[in-house]
């Protein structure tokens, strides 16, 4: 398909002349991808639960308002939204595959992180309660996504200004 | 390294340097590790306490939580005659959503007592916010009736205790540290149950969430003794029913005059959790105070305005301790047996008006050969006419020859006399010393509208056989 646009758009890819034999690799390198992803996403989320209750409740702000607890994972979202779109370059046409890979890193930590918490507080005579964890789940993949996402075209559209 | 860092940011994703692999390695080891604490970290403490003490005894050192073996006998140490406590100040506060968890809608009813003693001892009472916002003493904030119906205090986040059960705190600090445990326990409970998204959940896990308060050192419930009431309600009441009684009533009766325990068939049972000992204590009733059946203590007598009486045991069911209480007009000073009216209750004594005297008589039994004079004192209360609770029993300032029990009162039991003055309703007050005893709290109580002026206790006997009053300042309120 070709671009007919004009001026072209500093995210799409460089239309290339004189190799007309060239195809764009769209192949995606899963490994290196998982593994990156494990190392980024994990962690990142990890840190935004922790950051974001220590706001909440260092504020006192959790206690009054019990709601406020969405919030905590959406920063957890943000925080891991921010750690995928800078540690993770993908190209224009692997962004799609990236952001899917990454919601699925993102709910399957939360998903863990539940299990783990569920099993911890019920040493403590805590009742199990599982489906908190669902609205959670959504606000984490649903603030982590849309941010990556715009942060990789953020990017992608600074370098090409660099470029040209 | 830094560099290699900011490349990866940059270099896209198509390859993975080997700092990559490491940083994955170090991630995927953090979640085992939090795994492994996980399942197995609510058992750490206990396996590392095992482990110091094993290292212990290997070292030579004494081992952890064993008995040491071939201890010697306990023996009867002579008598201190103070008292060992004294209850000074009184006060209640009330734990809710407006005042304590200002941001928890909890315990709109849930409030403690807390009560501070000369020795430093703090106890909590649960109480219920009917009556933590009353003035007066322990009596006028806590409800026999709550007590008899099981009422259950409701302190939020699902954590409820028995109303009147009672914590016991070694010190003030020991106490506020409960108090603010309770107050974050119940505001992350409160939090978690509240939380709809996971992410608290997740962050206590990962924090470590505060443990709920210890239980209630005393738990008390009252119950009222009917025939056969010790096979139906499965107790051990403190002393055996009367075999010759047809109720099966424990009767504790007076020949001539004194106090009647039991009576009523109310019991109120405290069980002491930190030490394993189970307290029954009942109110007593003047027997023969009547002009018609005037006696020789029958004046003595007049004054009463109440009493009660409780008896524990340990947890080998051995008897250790026995008290006797009695609420009296009058004052302080004098002894029973000296003919001084005002601790008798002179009632046209003009200098004794609005004066309340407490006496408590506390008999800490000790020895095997103590134990079986107060089983024999208990089991001839029904049938044995000699077998009074009389004045000189819970006063035992002299000796009266041929009473075992009365004896044992003289040589080894503490005696301590409180005096309030400006008491407006002598009745009430006194119910509310027996509420005390009910509740198994220590008396000598001070209120809005009464203050303790005077106190003293009986000292060891004298070179003339008596054993007189000495001043016991730590139970005026300064």
């Amino acid at each position: 398909m070709i671009n007919s646009s004009w001026p072209p758009s500093p995210a799409d890819p460089p239309i290339e002349i004189g190799t007309p034999t060239a195809r764009v690799d769209n192949r995606v390198a899963w490994r290196p991808l998982l593994l990156r992803m494990f190392v980024v996403v994990p962690p990142a989320q990890v840190l935004g639960t922790v950051a974001g209750a220590q706001l909440m409740a260092g504020t006192g702000l959790l206690e009054r308002m019990h709601w406020l607890s969405a919030v905590i994972s959406v920063i957890s979202g943000v925080l891991s939204g921010l750690a995928v779109g800078f540690f993770l370059t993908p190209g224009v046409r692997k962004r799609r595959v990236f952001a899917l890979v990454a919601a699925g890193f993102g709910l399957t930590t939360w998903v863990v992180l539940a299990v783990l918490s569920e099993v911890r507080l019920a040493g403590w005579g805590v009742e199990p309660y599982w489906y908190r964890y669902v609205l959670g789940a959504a606000l984490v993949v649903g603030m982590q996504t849309p941010i990556a996402w715009s942060i990789w075209v953020s990017r992608s559209r600074h370098s090409a200004a660099n470029v040209g | 390294m830094r560099a290699r860092l900011r490349s990866l940011g940059l270099r896209g994703a198509d390859g993975a340097a080997t700092l990559e692999y490491a940083a994955a390695i170090a991630v995927a080891g953090l979640f085992v590790g939090a795994v492994v604490v996980t399942f197995s970290g609510l058992r750490i403490e206990a396996i590392a306490e095992r482990a110091i003490c094993s290292v212990k005894a290997i070292l030579g050192g004494s081992r952890c939580s064993v008995t040491q073996g071939n201890q010697p006998p306990p023996t009867a140490p002579p008598l201190d005659p103070k008292p060992k406590k004294c209850k000074i100040t009184e006060h209640s506060e009330k734990v809710n959503s407006e005042i304590k968890i200002a941001f928890i809608k909890i315990g709109e009813n849930a409030g403690f007592i807390e009560t501070t003693y000369t020795d430093g001892t703090v106890t909590y009472t649960a109480t219920d916010g009917a009556e933590v916002g009353l003035t007066g003493g322990f009596g006028s904030k806590l409800d026999i009736g709550k007590l008899e119906r099981g009422v259950q205090v409701d302190f939020g986040a699902g954590m409820s205790f028995e109303y009147g059960s009672t914590w016991v705190f070694r010190n003030a600090e020991e106490a506020e540290e409960m108090r603010e445990q309770l107050d974050k326990y119940l505001a992350e409970q409160e939090t978690l149950r509240h939380d709809t998204s996971g992410g608290y959940a997740i962050y206590l896990a990962l924090r470590g969430a505060t443990d709920p308060p210890k239980p209630p050192t005393q738990q008390v419930s009252t119950f009222e003794v009917e025939s056969e009431a010790g096979a139906k309600v499965g107790l051990s009441l403190p002393w055996d029913l009367d075999p010759d009684g047809e109720s099966g009533v424990p009767n504790l009766t007076l020949a001539e005059a004194g106090l009647k325990f039991g009576g009523s068939g109310k019991w109120t049972q405290i069980v002491d959790t930190r030490t394993g000992t189970t307290t029954w204590a009942t109110g007593g009733e003047v027997f023969g105070q009547l002009g018609a059946q005037a006696g020789p203590v029958a004046g003595e007598l007049k004054g009463v305005l109440g009493s009660s009486m409780s008896i524990t045991r340990d947890k080998d069911d051995q008897i250790t301790k026995v008290t006797l209480v009695t609420t009296r007009e009058g004052r302080a000073t004098g002894t029973l047996n000296s003919g001084q009216n005002d601790l008798g209750g002179n009632l046209s004594d003009s200098n004794s008006v609005g004066m309340v005297t407490v006496t408590t008589t506390t008999l800490e039994v000790t020895t095997n050969a103590q134990r079986a004079s107060v089983n024999n004192w208990l089991a001839a209360q029904a049938n044995d006419a000699d077998g009074a609770v009389s004045p000189q029993t819970y006063y035992p300032d002299r000796l009266v020859p041929g009473d075992s029990f009365q004896n044992l009162m003289y040589t080894n039991a503490t005696v301590s006399n409180v005096q309030y003055s400006n008491v407006s309703d002598k009745q009430g007050f006194a119910a509310e010393v027996k509420i005390g005893v009910a509740f198994g709290v220590d008396f000598s109580l001070e209120t809005t509208d009464s203050r303790a002026t005077d106190a003293t206790y009986l000292d060891v006997p004298g070179p003339d056989g008596a054993r007189l009053p000495v001043q016991f300042e730590d139970c005026v309120a300064e």
